[in-house]
């Protein structure tokens, strides 16, 4: 019996009832995300990504009730926007076996603390996605913090300030949340495996 | 902060800055459009009339004794449908609810394949 995600559940359940808190609770937590997995997949044509983004996130607002919260919300919105990718390539007469098939280069998840990774692996288009998929799976104020300090290169006191929270706190959850991608990393490649 | 923590933190830096640096995220106002655009589309889903249990069994319960009433007035009198217009307006009103049903079920199949 597969387990049911509660949270999820719940937002998506709050947005599918029309509730627009919940719309932009949801909207702030994986429009980005998902723009990126899109991105990516789309090898960084930014037009081709915005279209399929809108197209998925309207697809999934209208199939979200649907949603039975057996896996995470991130991870069904990333499976519409896989036939969203798969129709857009078909329209432009493009197949989508190379665009899936492409996996990252060894596991990641232990590679992470034991080298300097190199930058091949790091730009690799496999890669990326994978660490969306993985940024997707995490608690928001992990996400948050860990977008803010390396992808927007904050400091750690200004990530603190965003949160609202000290300095102290804030290494902590950058830690913590450090530690929680790679083991979300680590659940990718056992899923993949 | 160990050799593993050290590597941790520097891998993490780069995979995220090249995952989900500003080019890989949305500009400002496609993001602002993109939301306004769902917003809309959940106001229009909420502002749809809706259309009660109760009110949905009422005018089940209405047709079926409007039908029973017809039955039984043409099996009692043995007056014709045609012929009597206080019999004809409630059998055209009948006939044309039945008729719609199957264009009610297409149009809540539809809604619900959230098309």
């Amino acid at each position: 019996m597969k387990t049911v995600l509660t949270d999820d559940l719940t937002l998506a359940q709050q947005v599918a009832a029309g509730n627009e808190a919940a719309l932009e609770a949801f909207y702030a937590r994986y429009a980005d995300s998902l723009f990126a997995f899109i991105y990516h997949h789309l090898s960084e044509s930014r037009l081709d990504a915005e279209d399929v983004w809108q197209d998925t996130l309207l697809a999934a607002l209208h199939a979200l009730p649907a949603y039975r919260g057996q896996s995470r919300l991130f991870t069904w919105l990333c499976g519409v926007a896989r036939h969203k990718i798969v129709d857009h390539l078909r329209r432009r007469g493009r197949g989508a076996t190379d665009v899936f098939s492409d996996v990252p280069e060894g596991q990641l998840s232990t590679l992470i603390t034991s080298e300097a990774l190199p930058e091949e692996t790091v730009m690799r288009r496999a890669t990326r996605i994978r660490v969306v998929e993985a940024l997707g799976l995490l608690p928001e104020d992990y996400q948050t913090a860990l977008i803010a300090r390396y992808a927007d290169e904050r400091s750690v006191s200004e990530v603190a300030q965003m949160l609202g929270r000290t300095y102290k706190a804030t290494e902590s959850l950058l830690s913590r949340a450090r530690t929680a991608l790679q083991e979300a990393l680590a659940r990718l490649e056992e899923r993949a495996a | 902060m160990n050799q593993d923590e050290r590597l941790l933190e520097e891998n993490t830096a780069r995979l995220i800055r090249a995952a989900s640096g500003t080019d890989a995220r949305p500009g400002p106002q496609t993001r602002q459009r993109m939301f306004q655009i769902l917003l809309t589309c959940v106001r229009e889903r909420s502002s749809e009339v809706s259309f009660p249990d109760v009110v949905v069994s009422a005018l089940g319960g209405l047709l079926m004794l409007v039908a029973i009433w017809l039955v039984g007035w043409r099996t009692g009198t043995g007056i014709s449908l045609s012929t009597s217009p206080t019999l004809l307006i409630p059998a055209v009103w009948l006939l044309l609810n039945l008729a719609l049903v199957p264009i009610a079920c297409i149009v809540i199949l539809k809604r619900r394949q959230g098309g």
